[in-house]
């Protein structure tokens, strides 16, 4: 469970985030969504321990990621838009790496079953450079995989993926969610969350506009009836798009 | 038309980068840092105003001394197996120039002259450094007779790049284009066996009794030596004058040669375009690594097996020291192992031979390369948080103590710099067995030995903080990347050693009156033995002092935003 209250960060005179709280249970798909400069990845940093939220409180599977980084650390993955390896390691090696951080016990037998799901079994000796941008997210995604993390969170995860590419990584989302972790995804393909995510969080400049399922927020704003997520979202961020 | 965008490219560049730097002197850190900086360079440059030349060293002997080196170093560039990092375009140079309707010849002047930049700040730093007045040079004709040095030496690359990548690319039809060039190419290879052998036969021609100071005299001047040293030694001239009117004679021979140089880059621009897109894609593949559209091998590159296995349980921290060992290993396994072969071979067969001046010769060689090492060696290795600043979002994420982080950071570049450190000294202290000095007997020799493989590891470490937490606290002024610039950076190179060098030294005292306590006390009991646990205790200082830095880096890291502290992400 990922449990945030409060959370503020600031960027010099520079609001990124105000005052935001939300909760995203076991099995739940969070989405969230907003115009670029919204504060979608400074949240998602703050959650990951990357970057120290100016005030605010935040839980992962109950540890407090400020008196117990490495409680909250060990239990998270984060996956960032642009895939972040080392230029000198193989993709096998990427995963030693990782599991020997996350202390993972039964690291081999994970491996295989993760380069094999993510169809990278034959890819096991090449470095980074030798990949295509597809092959890297997906080296990137099964690092962020690999210790069973009960709480996950994706910024643009689809960035660079053919369609089957699409396809089994939506899969592969959705069943990390089964099994009980805690989703978070970030993204502007307004369709994927859609289709993937049980609630939706909006926000526009580092303030949330609407939280909930999609009734929810149509709860709220009843002229919204009918209406797609898209249109939905382009009301609630108060932007219009071309005629 | 072109000029002009490419002149407004360069001086708006220039503005808004110098603008941005000074907007970092709003924060407290960057502005003491500045004013220490600006202070010690005044410092310099005062003590260095006086006229003075060293004890022994005359005019020519400097000159043979400057052009001995760029002969090394013109020789390393052309055997070196890599391609020149000098070709490459940033990626939006390579987005917007290359498509647009520019010459390639004007897109390889506005290379040449944003390379300028860096080499005017260099010239100023080298002349603050090396002084202003030696003998009786103003600075103004020292400075231009740097800045002659430094381009042609920039511009030498830069045609070595553009012809090796021709030849790569088009085999023997490359070079074929180009008789001239295979001409001196050819006569210079000839020319350097030639060389080497004369100078080796006048080695073995030497009384024992030589200095090692004459030995290399000796080597030279020998005839074919002095032929191929010829065009270095013009190059050297104007730097090693000691008189206005020495200089006015030296100049027109040194900017002739740079004008060839120039000629000879600017000529190249037919192999220009693909040499340059090659090497600006590898960079931006390299540095950016995230880019890149579609699968791209690197032939270069052989998959080789790490030195240690990671097991997959134990301390988290370790991964990171094997992971940042492993990465520098095989970036750099091929070439410094080769070159340490190298020493190795020639420093046995000369001892072996039984020629004393020369195995004096190779001896005192290794162990002032050792010295370098010891003062520039810790911006050469570079395999710690200076690289990894560019995944310290990856790095943040783990669940990894910050201070842990720091410590194995900063240990993977201390351990291979004090494997190539000790490698020098022993092998130059090998080199020197069969010398006896009256001052330094043998068993004194074996005990400095013994000190420094004890002691050296933890000045490496506290050293390798040190330099880490300059990345930490002024991450807006450390170049993040595995990558060293060429000569042109050199000046900024020195003075980041000179600084490092004074930290350093404040960092040793505690150690230091440690240790000569410990000399003191069991110096009665032990005699020159006193030394190895005088070196072990000062050793155990310095890893106290180092965790205790490590511990204070950790919280400095942890505090570190990435936006906002300008860290650019890989």
């Amino acid at each position: 469970m990922i449990e945030v209250e409060g959370l503020t960060k600031n960027y010099g005179e520079r609001l990124a985030v105000n005052n935001l709280s939300f909760t995203v249970q076991p099995g739940e798909v969070l989405g969230l969504v907003g115009p670029n400069g919204a504060g979608k990845t400074t949240t998602l940093r703050s959650l990951a321990g990357i970057i120290v939220p100016s005030s605010g409180q935040i839980r992962i599977a109950g540890h407090d990621l400020r008196s117990d980084p490495l409680g909250a650390k060990g239990r998270l993955a984060f996956v960032p838009d642009e895939p972040h390896l080392f230029d000198y390691l193989t993709v096998g090696e990427h995963l030693e790496f990782v599991a020997r951080l996350y202390n993972v016990a039964d690291a081999a037998e994970r491996r295989l079953t993760l380069l094999s799901e993510l169809e990278l079994l034959d890819r096991v000796n090449s470095f980074p450079p030798e990949l295509s941008r597809g092959m890297k997210q997906k080296l990137a995604i099964a690092c962020g995989l690999l210790h069973a993390p009960v709480a996950l969170m994706f910024d643009e995860p689809l960035t660079g993926l053919d369609p089957i590419g699409i396809r089994r990584m939506k899969a592969t989302i959705l069943r990390r969610a089964q099994a009980g972790a805690a989703v978070i995804l970030s993204s502007h393909l307004l369709h994927l969350v859609e289709e993937l995510c049980t609630r939706v969080l909006v926000l526009r400049r580092g303030e949330l506009v609407a939280a909930g399922t999609l009734g929810e927020i149509i709860t709220t704003r009843p002229e919204l009836a009918g209406r797609s997520l898209e249109d939905v979202f382009i009301a609630l961020v108060g932007e219009t798009g071309p005629a | 038309m072109s000029r002009v965008a490419l002149g407004f490219l360069l001086l708006r560049s220039l503005r808004n980068r110098t603008l941005q730097q000074a907007r970092r002197l709003r924060q407290p850190r960057y502005a003491v840092a500045l004013l220490v900086g600006l202070g010690y360079l005044a410092l310099l440059a005062r003590n260095n105003s006086s006229p003075h030349v060293p004890v022994g060293m005359t005019t020519d002997l400097l000159q043979l001394g400057i052009a001995g080196g760029l002969l090394l170093m013109v020789a390393w560039t052309w055997i070196s197996a890599t391609r020149n990092q000098v070709l490459a375009y940033t990626e939006a140079e390579v987005m917007f120039l290359f498509p647009a309707p520019i010459s390639r010849r004007a897109l390889m002047r506005y290379k040449l002259l944003r390379s300028q930049v860096v080499i005017l700040l260099s010239t100023l730093l080298w002349v603050a450094i090396l002084g202003a007045g030696r003998g009786e040079l103003a600075a103004p004709l020292r400075a231009v007779a740097l800045w002659c040095l430094f381009t042609t030496i920039y511009l030498h690359r830069v045609a070595a790049a553009l012809t090796r990548s021709s030849a790569i690319e088009h085999g023997s039809f490359g070079l074929r284009r180009h008789p001239v060039l295979l001409g001196v190419l050819a006569v210079a290879m000839l020319l350097g066996v030639g060389a080497l052998l004369q100078a080796g036969s006048r080695l073995m021609a030497l009384p024992t009794a030589s200095s090692p100071l004459a030995a290399i005299r000796a080597a030279l001047n020998a005839p074919l030596v002095a032929i191929l040293l010829a065009p270095f030694r013009l190059a050297a001239h104007p730097l090693a004058s000691t008189s206005g009117s020495e200089w006015m004679r030296s100049m027109p021979w040194a900017l002739a040669l740079l004008a060839l140089h120039y000629l000879w880059v600017i000529r190249s621009d037919l192999a220009f375009e693909e040499a340059a897109a090659d090497a600006s894609f590898a960079r931006a593949r390299q540095l950016a690594a995230r880019r890149a559209g579609t699968a791209m091998p690197n032939p270069q590159r052989k998959h080789s097996l790490p030195l240690v296995p990671l097991m997959p349980l134990g301390p988290p921290a370790r991964a990171i020291l094997w992971k940042n060992v492993t990465m520098l290993l095989r970036r750099a396994r091929l070439r410094t192992w080769s070159m340490v072969t190298l020493v190795l071979a020639f420093t046995l067969i000369v001892a072996s031979v039984g020629l004393p001046s020369a195995a004096e010769a190779a001896g005192t060689m290794l162990l002032v390369w050792g010295g370098f090492f010891f003062a520039l060696g810790p911006q050469w290795i570079r395999n710690d948080l200076r690289t990894d600043l560019a995944h310290l979002e990856l790095l943040r994420s783990y669940p990894v103590e910050p201070d842990a982080v720091v410590r194995m950071e900063a240990a993977a570049s201390a351990i291979l710099l004090s494997l190539s450190q000790l490698t020098l000294l022993l092998l130059g202290a090998l080199a020197l067995t069969h010398i006896s000095y009256p001052a330094l007997p043998r068993t004194s020799r074996l005990i400095l030995a013994l000190a420094a493989i004890l002691v050296l590891p933890a000045i490496n470490f506290v050293g390798m903080l040190l330099q880490n937490g300059a990345a930490l606290l002024f991450p807006g002024w450390v170049r993040v990347g595995l990558t060293r610039g060429g000569v042109e950076t050199l000046g900024q190179s020195m003075l980041t050693a000179l600084a490092y060098m004074a930290a350093l030294a404040v960092a040793l005292i505690v150690p230091v009156i440690g240790a000569v306590g410990i000399v003191v006390m069991l110096q009665t009991w032990l005699g020159a033995w006193a030394a190895l646990p005088a070196a072990l205790g000062s050793a155990l200082l310095l890893v106290a002092e180092g965790w205790l830095l490590s511990l204070w880096l950790g919280t400095v890291y942890e505090r570190l935003d990435p936006p906002s502290a300008g860290v650019e992400s890989a």
